[in-house]
């Protein structure tokens, strides 16, 4: 029975949940912060118009002059045009992409930054060299252990930190992490990070840097404000609204397990007929094992059938078949990484907004 | 002569009891020119970097305003100190933690890459025109480079001078604590050519 359902559901998929007419929310106009609303979340990949924005400082326009500059602790450093980096072997990845501070606006008591709720996050094809294949041609020294990743986006004012992230050598050799200029098979967009933008599967956005414009070998993580001070959580964890001793601050890496409702959306009024609840879920550098949901507020659970992990940092779909009655209905989901850790019910509240994990629910209502 | 003096500084004493210091002033109408005063230092320094829908989706304490405020500060804002305390007031009492959210604006998908596509048609200028122009007009706010004064922030690889329409427009109009800058057309494109020569 489940099959035929299933089945069913997969033509139903075809249909697009993406209304004409659905607009992106926007959190900043300047610089742009954009918000997929949850239809937008639907589809396995999320087309570039609905994918969320998130900028430090605005676009970089990096002229046809531009080089990357691969240099630091390397036996040959490399400087290297787009059209250079194009003759290097290539690969795509499937890979979500989310901000740090995707759902910073469900914690409480509220903390700054971007009020994101649900949609800062997207999952797209990124095609690119691998950073390893760059590094082994530049020869990384012994002495170095962390890439820094430099963002051409120039802050306004000249005493604001200009944006740069490290990852350690063993995360930018992984055969999936990638310096990329392709998303969906498109030419990188300008908000997305042309010409060229890091691609990290499994670990949060902010290390994904935009505009591109040095590569760095080093022996340490950078001393920038963004390594230093921003992107870092509590462990152990703080009471809401306290604050933790820096040396308890820790660089946040893999994504957290997560999963979201994308059909029904929230506040949609539906029929009551056989149809199938779905949405996504992913685990950062892990796998989801389970997917269940709760139609009671969280009191019973029921497990949802879930596709196969496609690759490191890709999210997986899942869907139940529903029959509801009329009425109103709360629906609630969680997902079971292969570690057997689960979404819980809240996070931890930190002081950055970063990494909500909170089971995610949508509210319904069913018309006879 | 002597009396009128003496009944002057009594009733001076009479208003300054602490030392001297004014008590607040706490009638409407100056409360209501402290909060104009607030908005515009908000304004005037505070879009140089970002819009203010960010700032309005905010709901923090007083606490959390101060630590907002400072970090701004010392990464640029050129608010006067004197103004500080009462911004950090008209943010906590405007978008303090019991204060009801506003709903997001919204944007069409299909306009959003327009409002980034840089201009590369535009005509090309004399950037070494341009320089002079740039020293005698512009460096004063916006330094000697054009990557940022103390009061001005950087134009040279922002986003504005790769958009020679954005770029005409604050030169002709002024924005916020810009005043128009009465450039004409070719001093203007000749300007633009050195800021996109800068690196």
């Amino acid at each position: 029975m489940l099959g035929g359902l299933v089945g069913a559901g997969a033509a139903w998929w075809l249909r697009p949940a993406w209304a004409a007419g659905e607009k992106m929310i926007v959190r900043a106009t300047r610089p742009q912060d954009l918000e997929t609303p949850g239809a937008g979340l639907d589809p396995e990949i999320t087309p570039i118009d609905r994918f969320f924005v998130r900028s430090h400082f605005g676009p970089a326009i990096l002229d046809g002059n531009h080089r990357l500059e691969v240099g630091g602790l390397v036996s040959k450093p490399l400087s290297l045009y787009l059209d250079d980096l194009k003759k290097l072997p290539h690969t795509t990845v499937t890979a979500v992409l989310q901000c740090a501070g995707n759902g910073r606006a469900l914690f409480k008591p509220r903390v700054p930054g971007a009020q994101w709720e649900r949609g800062a996050v997207g999952q797209a094809r990124w095609t690119g060299v691998r950073l390893g294949e760059l590094l082994h041609r530049a020869g990384v020294k012994p002495e170095g252990r962390f890439v820094r990743l430099g963002g051409a986006d120039r802050p306004p004012m000249p005493k604001t930190p200009q944006f740069a992230r490290s990852i350690p050598l063993s995360k930018a050799l992984h055969p999936s992490t990638l310096i990329a200029w392709e998303m969906n098979g498109e030419p990188l967009p300008l908000l997305h990070g042309a010409p060229l933008r890091a691609v990290v599967p499994g670990w949060v956005g902010d290390d994904w840097v935009k505009w591109l414009g040095s590569i760095r070998v080093e022996p340490a993580e950078d001393a920038g404000f963004y390594m230093k001070t921003g992107y870092r959580l509590p462990e152990p964890a703080i009471q809401p609204g306290q604050s933790a001793p820096p040396e308890n601050m820790h660089v946040m890496t893999s994504m957290v397990v997560k999963s979201l409702i994308t059909r029904p959306t929230d506040t949609a009024v539906l029929a009551a007929a056989p149809q199938l609840i779905a949405g996504v879920a992913f685990a950062g550098e892990r796998a989801v094992r389970a997917v269940e949901l709760s139609l009671d507020g969280g009191k019973t659970w029921q497990p949802a059938a879930l596709d196969k992990s496609k690759g490191l940092g890709s999210w997986q779909r899942w869907q139940l078949p529903w029959t509801p009655q009329p009425g109103r209905h709360r629906l609630v989901v969680r997902a079971t990484d292969d570690q057997d850790v689960t979404q819980p019910e809240r996070p931890a509240w930190n002081p950055g907004g970063y990494l909500w994990n909170g089971w995610d629910q949508v509210t319904c209502e069913v018309r006879a | 002569v002597r009396a009128l003096l003496l009944s002057a500084a009594l009733l001076l004493a009479c208003n300054h009891p602490a030392g001297g210091k004014p008590p607040p002033d706490l009638s409407p109408a100056h409360e209501v020119a402290q909060r104009e005063q607030a908005t515009q230092t908000m304004q005037q320094n505070c879009q140089m970097c970002h819009s203010l829908d960010l700032v309005r989706a905010q709901r923090l304490g007083k606490g959390g305003w101060e630590k907002e405020v400072k970090k701004m500060i010392g990464w640029g804002a050129p608010v006067p100190p004197e103004s500080v305390a009462s911004l950090v007031d008209l943010l906590t009492a405007e978008l303090g933690p019991d204060v009801p959210l506003t709903a997001a604006e919204e944007v069409d998908p299909a306009s959003v890459p327009a409002m980034v596509v840089p201009d590369r048609e535009g005509r090309p200028g004399d950037a070494k025109h341009g320089a002079t122009v740039y020293q005698t007009a512009c460096a004063s706010c916006h330094g000697a480079d054009g990557l940022g004064g103390p009061v001005g922030p950087a134009i040279a690889q922002r986003p504005v001078v790769w958009r020679s329409a954005d770029f005409e427009e604050v030169v002709r109009t002024g924005r916020q604590r810009m005043p128009s800058v009465p450039l004409d057309q070719a001093s203007l494109l000749d300007t633009l050519a050195f800021l996109r020569a800068q690196r």
